[in-house]
C-alpha cells in the first residue's frame, strides 16, 4: 500500500467521512477509499471538472489560487483540497460536524502536500 | 414443440400470471417477462415491463427487461425499414427509421441517418426535427442547457426551410412552454391555430401563455433550468412574475457588504444581478466566477448523488468566496480569509430565502 493510500484510508474512516480520493487535475484518480455507492471514476470526472471550470473563470476575474472548495449539499458535503498538482476530494454526509473534518482534512492534505513533492 | 411442452408452458404461464397480480414483486414481473420472451410475445413483454415499472420504478431489472424486449421488438422494424430505404431511400424512410433508433437510445445511429438524409435531401425538414428531438432528450434528462440550445436551433431551421411545418411549431411552442419561454410558445401556438392545428395540450398551453408578449432570452432560460435543475413548465415564468425580483434584496446586500472583510456582495436571480462593494457593474468578472462555480457544484453534487447544492465556500490567495443558492437565486461574497464563515453564509442564506419569498409574493 503506498502512502498516499494509507492517508486516504485513514480519512476514510473518521465519523461521518464516506470517502476521499487522491486525484490529478486532469481526472487521473492517484488513491481511493470509496464507499461502494461511488463510482471512483465519476467522483475523478467531476472532481476534475469543478476544479477546472473553476481555476478557468478564475483566471478570468485575475485570481490565480485555489486552495480548498467546501460544497453543501441537502445530502452530503464534498471538500475539494489542493494538494500540489492533485486534488484531496473528502465527501461527507449531511450530519458531519465541518470544523472537525475540516481539521482532520487539512492534517490529511498537509501529509499529502508532503508525499507529492516526494513522488514528483 | 409438442402438445405436452405447449400444455405445460400454457400452464406455468398462468402460473405467473397469478402470482404477479396476487403478490407482485420485480422478481414476478422478471419472471414472467422471462416466459413471454421465450414464446416471442415482445409487445406483451414491454407492456408488462411498463406496468412492472409503474409498481417499482427504482427497478434496474426491469428497467433491463423493458429494453431488452423494446431493442428486440424495434429490431423487426429497422429490418423493414432498412429494405424499403434500399429499395426506395425517401425522406420519410429516413425519418422513420431514425426515429427507432432514438427510440432505442443509439444516439451514433440516429446522427448518421439524419446527416445522411440531410445530404440527400436538404429541404426536408423531418431529419432537422429527429435531430431536435435527440437533443430535446438529452435537455430533458440531464436538463443540459447546451443540448436545449441546439434543439431550437435546429427547430428554427426546420422552420425556415417549411415555416408550415406543424411539427416544428408544435416542438418549439413545447420546449418553450416548458423553460418558461411563454411569449415564445405563444407565437408557435398561434401558428398551429393558424395551421388548424390544435389538441387538448395546444389548447392549454394557449391559455397559460394568453397574457405572455414581448422577447425571451432562451439561451438564458436552458441555462437558468439548468442551474436551478428543474423546469419552469410555464407556470410561474419570468414573464408572467410581477414585481421586481431583486427589490428584496438590496437592503440585505448592503448591510452584508458592510460586514468586516467583506470586499464585494452579489444577488443574482434568473438574468439579473445586483451588485455591492468592489465590483465594476453587471460586467465584473466575479459575477461569471460565481455563476460558474455555483453551476459546477450544482452539477457535481447532483451526479454524486448528495443532493442538491446549497452554499459554497472557496478559499484561495484571494482570501475567500462564500456562495448561497438556492432555486433561481445565488447570492455571494468575497471576503478576507478571516472573516466568519458561519456569520456570512447565514446573512446570505436569509437574503436568498427572504428575497425568494418576497418575489413570489409579487410584493418585493
Amino acid at each position: 500500500m503506498s502512502s498516499m493510500e494509507q492517508v486516504v484510508t485513514e480519512l476514510a474512516k473518521a465519523s461521518g467521512v464516506r470517502g476521499c480520493a487522491v486525484v490529478t487535475e486532469d481526472g487521473m484518480m492517484v488513491a481511493s477509499a470509496l464507499q461502494g455507492r461511488f463510482e471512483p471514476d465519476v467522483v475523478a470526472g467531476l472532481a476534475s471538472f469543478v476544479i477546472a471550470t473553476t481555476r478557468r473563470a478564475m483566471a478570468q476575474d485575475r485570481q490565480d489560487r485555489l486552495d480548498r472548495f467546501v460544497v453543501h449539499a441537502t445530502h452530503g458535503k464534498l471538500v475539494l483540497s489542493d494538494i500540489g498538482h492533485a486534488f484531496l476530494i473528502t465527501i461527507t454526509d449531511q450530519f458531519v460536524h465541518l470544523d472537525l473534518v475540516l481539521r482532520i482534512v487539512d492534517e490529511a492534505t498537509a501529509r499529502l502536500k508532503v508525499l507529492a513533492r516526494i513522488d514528483a | 414443440m409438442n402438445l405436452i411442452q405447449k400444455l405445460k408452458i400454457r400452464k406455468e404461464l398462468k402460473r405467473l400470471e397469478a402470482r404477479v397480480h396476487e403478490s407482485p414483486s420485480p422478481s414476478a414481473f422478471i419472471d414472467l417477462g422471462q416466459v413471454y420472451i421465450n414464446l416471442g410475445m415482445l409487445e406483451k413483454t414491454v407492456a408488462l415491463a411498463d406496468e412492472g415499472l409503474a409498481l417499482f420504478p427504482q427497478s434496474a431489472e426491469l428497467r433491463k427487461l423493458r429494453k431488452f424486449a423494446k431493442k428486440n421488438q424495434l429490431s423487426a422494424r429497422i429490418t423493414d425499414l432498412r429494405a424499403a430505404m434500399a429499395k426506395s431511400p425517401s425522406p420519410g424512410v429516413y425519418s422513420e427509421l431514425a426515429d427507432v433508433y432514438l427510440e432505442l437510445g443509439d444516439m451514433d445511429a440516429v446522427h448518421g441517418l439524419t446527416e445522411e438524409c440531410i445530404r440527400r435531401f436538404p429541404q426536408d425538414t423531418g431529419a432537422y426535427l429527429v435531430q431536435a428531438r435527440a437533443s430535446l432528450t438529452a435537455f430533458y434528462r440531464d436538463l443540459s442547457a447546451r443540448a436545449g440550445i441546439v434543439a431550437v436551433e435546429l427547430i428554427r431551421k426546420a422552420i425556415k426551410i417549411d415555416g408550415r411545418d406543424a411539427k416544428a411549431h408544435k416542438l418549439m411552442a413545447d420546449v418553450c412552454y416548458r423553460v418558461g419561454a411563454l411569449a415564445t410558445a405563444r407565437r408557435h401556438i398561434d401558428e398551429l391555430v393558424r395551421l388548424g392545428v390544435g389538441d387538448d395540450e395546444i389548447r392549454n398551453m394557449q391559455r397559460a401563455c394568453s397574457d405572455a408578449s414581448g422577447d425571451e432570452d432562451l439561451d438564458a432560460l436552458f441555462h437558468r433550468a439548468e442551474f436551478r435543475g428543474g423546469l419552469a413548465r410555464g407556470a410561474g415564468g419570468t414573464s408572467g412574475r410581477t414585481g421586481d425580483p431583486l427589490k428584496a434584496a438590496r437592503d440585505a446586500l448592503t448591510g452584508i457588504v458592510q460586514i468586516p472583510g467583506v470586499t464585494k456582495a452579489v444577488y443574482i436571480v434568473g438574468a439579473k444581478a445586483l451588485v455591492r462593494g468592489d465590483v465594476n457593474g453587471g460586467d465584473d468578472p466575479f459575477l461569471r466566477l460565481v455563476r460558474v462555480m455555483a453551476r459546477a457544484a450544482h452539477r457535481a453534487a447532483r451526479r454524486m448523488d448528495i443532493g442538491s447544492f446549497n452554499k459554497g465556500v472557496v478559499d484561495g490567495n484571494f482570501g475567500r468566496i462564500c456562495l448561497c443558492s438556492f432555486g433561481d437565486a445565488l447570492a455571494a461574497v468575497q471576503c478576507e480569509g478571516h472573516s466568519s464563515v458561519e456569520a456570512v453564509l447565514e446573512q446570505l442564506q436569509e437574503l436568498v430565502a427572504n428575497s425568494l419569498v418576497g418575489s413570489e409574493g409579487g410584493d418585493a
